[in-house]
């Protein structure tokens, strides 16, 4: 016995036995429970009982396991059962009483002898006189079973009433009368009315209310003295799609004052030229001079620019002169531009004090299907992806301070390991779609604010999403679900991956082992020849998981991830038009179907939206044109929800009208929140 | 509540489609009970794969009538009566077949069965493999279910844990404690 050894009581002594005998206990506990039973014959009894059950338990138990092709035997019976018309039916203990009553109604003794046998009781089932008695009446008709009830409470009624005799005295009971003097009603009728409500709410001033429409002068005088301290607004909502708010990201005056000098428009994301204070807008670069490329992982520089002058870099279009090019070249107009900064204005009006975001407070919280569930991570990272979408990081734009606090929030959630969670969310599917969520979203922020303390945080998060989440490890890393280390499905991944790209395009490092696992990964999760060649060579789905079946949602989340990961859109293309065809383009429809059947389906809209958007030509024509019909019209108009988008269709009853108006802004920011990878010709 | 949100929502999604997507859903459900339903039908048929076939059968079953389980709360409780049922309903039929085949053996020979016995699957569970079996099976639910992850899917403290959304400090002292009750239910194969 070491000098170091802990002396424990009896208590701990045997709470340490499996941990001893598992070879998990610390040397120091080990040595302390060894010195405990060399001086307690209770504790040495109860350490030999405990180490022969866990024997029993290893002789038994431990050289089975589940067969490897469990799952996908259990997938293809349900198939087959599915497609069974006569199907058996799950049928509990209670049900198969009820029938064994039935059948051996004659012979109650029997019924009990094969009961006991298969519980394995030693006593046998009572299933006496009684039994049958009760089986008899369980097998008879309801309307019998009633009628007989009815006639008997008849009888027994009629009996009672036979059986009591009424009371024959013939006391009488006088009753008196005795009539009181009218009340005087019409007192109370002269009495002055109080003022209606209608009548207290109108406007007792001469005046009408003002009119900012009116072309006749208004007559209200503000004294020069208020007039002096006035201040302007903090932000000017207008409806006019014609004129944009001008204190939102699109078009924003505040930036020139990062620009002395005008920049340019020029088509590889363009440059700033001079100007004062860059190194606070871009990532990497950080000089005033003409930047010389854009686009994923290109470029000189991962800022953002602002003002007149495009950005530099990849995420250099998402405010300025670059953003309002890539919305004419690729199919936007002021109409989708409007939309995303009412979107954004109303996501301002409703974050938290603390910077998160509420998935249950504006209509969401219900999930998918009816247990409430919390995922404010996810929808917070989303609604913070929508405003770094448009420019606004956590030093520029009108919404740098929302932005900040989300970001805050999204730290303080990070744990040890890195992962960026909210503990009270739902967990068991929600951590893998969150963290990724949130991992894209910092490292985003990271690449377009260039804060030391957010690229910190988003370096970890990136660490966590390679080593510790992803199944595997070093070279055979492969890709993600909900929980680490469990088998991948391509839904999760998606996210992940287009966490581990901003991350790299942010300049984060990303092992290389990542993006090898994932392409893997998609690979195997390719059906190939799924569609007769139509002139781009043949056309590819996707399944969720080997063996689970395939949708057009998860076609455009394996083309997505594909041309993320370098795939030319060429080869590309016949599995896209596939998808499409699958599952169309976006339609606001709603079926009155609140499950997956719906075909307004906005996380198939977003998956979709950036993968057309990246194979571009007729398809993005089409494509774009649905997507304009279905969100911009439908965007609420007036009251507390003017600017977001009702929660309906898949998945919106979980992340709310939060989530929706993300995912909706999201969508609409595709013109310049990527750029093309290989762009088309302009 | 003891059933994990992780089956809950494997749940919710069979429940709220039994189409597409909720597929994605019955993978997680198997994940989470295919191991308890194994181990409580070997306690009523010999055979490990039969063991898997009723499993499967019972999850398939409760996967199509999703709909008849009233309180989500209460899912482990349900999949473990309709695997029961199937498993009695299986070894009666299996009884029954043997019978008519020992009637026909005579008349013409079969051919060998095709040994489908999981590769790593001990052969027929002994009288104590059976008690211990039994013994495993009536353990309280949180308990079983920390030991039969810990023996069916060979997972450590922290990855039962992290599958059942418990601290390891939980799983530990309910490993304790099914230890103590197994001593008990056991005492009569233990050694003095």
């Amino acid at each position: 016995m070491s000098d170091s050894t802990t002396f424990i009581n009896c208590e701990e002594a045997i709470a340490s036995i499996r941990s001893v005998l598992d070879g998990e206990a610390s040397p120091d506990l080990s040595a302390s429970l060894d010195s405990h039973i060399a001086v307690c014959a209770g504790c040495l009894e109860e350490f030999e009982r405990r180490r022969q059950v866990l024997a029993l338990l290893g002789n038994t138990l431990g050289q089975r396991r589940i067969s490897d092709g469990f799952d996908l035997n259990a997938n293809k019976r349900l198939t087959e059962m599915r497609q069974t018309p006569d199907r058996p039916r799950a049928v509990t203990s209670q049900d198969s009483r009820r029938m064994k009553a039935i059948e051996h109604e004659t012979d109650p003794d029997a019924l009990a002898a094969e009961l006991a046998a298969e519980t394995g009781q030693e006593e046998p089932v009572e299933v006496g006189a009684s039994g049958g008695l009760f089986a008899k009446l369980g097998a008879a008709p309801w309307w019998a079973v009633s009628c007989a009830l009815h006639i008997l409470i008849i009888v027994l009624a009629g009996l009672v009433t036979m059986s009591i005799d009424l009371p024959k005295n013939d006391d009488a009971v006088i009753m008196m009368t005795e009539l009181a003097a009218r009340p005087q009603v019409e007192q109370e009728q002269q009495k002055e009315k109080p003022e209606s409500a209608l009548e207290a709410l109108q406007s007792k001033h001469d005046t009408p209310a003002t009119d900012p429409t009116s072309k006749e002068a208004s007559d209200i005088v503000v004294p020069p003295d208020l007039l002096a301290k006035a201040e302007l607004g903090d932000h000017f909502e207008t409806i006019n799609p014609d004129r944009p708010d001008t204190q939102s990201a699109f078009g924003n005056p505040d930036a020139r004052m990062f620009h002395s000098v005008e920049g340019n428009d020029e088509p590889e994301g363009g440059g700033g030229m001079g100007g004062m204070g860059m190194e606070d807008l871009i990532g990497v670069g950080g000089v005033a001079s003409k930047g010389t490329g854009g686009g994923w992982g290109g470029g000189d520089g991962t800022g953002v620019g602002v003002g007149t002058g495009a950005g530099r870099g990849s995420f250099g279009q998402r405010n300025g002169g670059g953003r309002r090019l890539m919305v004419k070249r690729h199919g936007g107009s002021k109409m989708t531009e409007n939309a995303v900064d009412k979107a954004l204005q109303w996501l301002a009006y409703h974050q938290e004090a603390d910077g998160h975001w509420d998935s249950r407070k504006y209509d969401g919280g219900k999930a998918t299907y009816w247990r409430e569930v919390k995922c404010d991570t996810a929808v917070t990272a989303l609604s913070l992806l929508a405003f770094l979408g448009a420019g606004h990081t956590e030093k520029v734009g009108q919404y740098k301070d929302n932005v900040k606090r989300a970001v805050a929030w999204l730290k303080s959630m990070q744990d040890a390991k890195g992962c960026v969670f909210d503990r009270t969310d739902s967990s068991e599917l929600g951590l893998g779609y969150s963290c990724a969520m949130a991992t894209m979203a910092l490292s985003e922020a990271a690449g377009m604010g260039n804060i030391p303390e957010t690229r910190a945080a988003a370096t970890r998060a990136v660490t966590y999403c390679v080593e510790s989440h992803a199944e595997g490890a070093g070279s055979e890393t492969g890709a993600w679900r909900y929980q680490p280390k469990m088998a991948a499905d391509i839904s999760v991944t998606g996210w992940f991956v287009m966490a581990l790209k901003s991350a790299k395009v942010a300049g984060i490092h990303v092992p290389a082992s990542a993006f090898e696992g994932a392409i893997k990964f998609i690979d195997q999760m390719e059906q190939k020849n799924a569609a007769p060649d139509s002139g781009y060579g043949p056309a590819s789905r996707f399944e969720y998981q080997k063996g689970a079946g395939t949708n057009h949602r998860r076609c455009a989340i394996g083309n997505l991830c594909r041309q993320f990961m370098g795939w030319k859109k060429e080869d590309l293309q016949s599995s896209v038009e596939l998808f499409i065809k699958d599952g169309g383009v976006p339609k606001w429809q709603d079926d009155g179907d609140k499950q997956h059947k719906n075909t307004l389906d906005m996380y198939y809209w977003y998956y979709g939206t950036l993968c057309v958007f990246q194979q571009g030509g007729d398809i993005w024509k089409q494509w774009n044109e649905g997507l304009k019909a279905a969100l911009v019209p439908n965007q609420r108009k007036g009251g507390d929800e003017d600017g977001s988008w009702d929660p309906m269709g898949t998945y919106s009853e979980c992340w709310g009208r939060v989530g929706s108006t993300a995912i909706g802004a999201l969508c609409l920011e595709v013109y310049y929140r990527y750029m093309q990878l290989q762009p088309d010709k302009h | 509540m003891h059933t994990t949100d992780m089956a809950i929502e494997a749940l919710e999604g069979l429940r709220a489609n039994p189409d597409a997507a909720a597929v994605d859903h019955f993978w997680i459900l198997l994940e989470r009970f295919r191991a308890g339903l194994v181990h409580q039908a070997l306690t009523i048929v010999d055979k490990q794969q039969d063991a898997e076939d009723i499993a499967q059968e019972t999850l398939c079953k409760a996967f199509l009538d999703i709909g008849r389980l009233r309180d989500t709360a209460k899912l482990g409780v349900w999949l473990r009566e309709i695997n029961r049922c199937t498993a009695l309903a299986w070894r009666r039929g299996s009884r029954r077949a043997k019978e008519e085949r020992l009637s026909t053996e005579k008349l013409q020979a079969i051919e060998a069965p095709e040994d489908r016995r999981a590769p790593h699957a001990p052969s027929i569970p002994g009288p104590d493999d059976a008690a211990v079996l039994r013994a495993v099976d009536a353990l309280p639910e949180p308990y079983r279910d920390v030991v039969i992850l810990r023996y069916w899917e060979k997972m450590s403290t922290d990855q039962i844990a992290a599958k059942l959304g418990i601290p390891s400090g939980t799983v530990r002292s309910r490993l304790t404690r099914a230890d103590g009750m197994l001593a008990q239910k056991l005492a009569s194969l233990l050694k003095s």
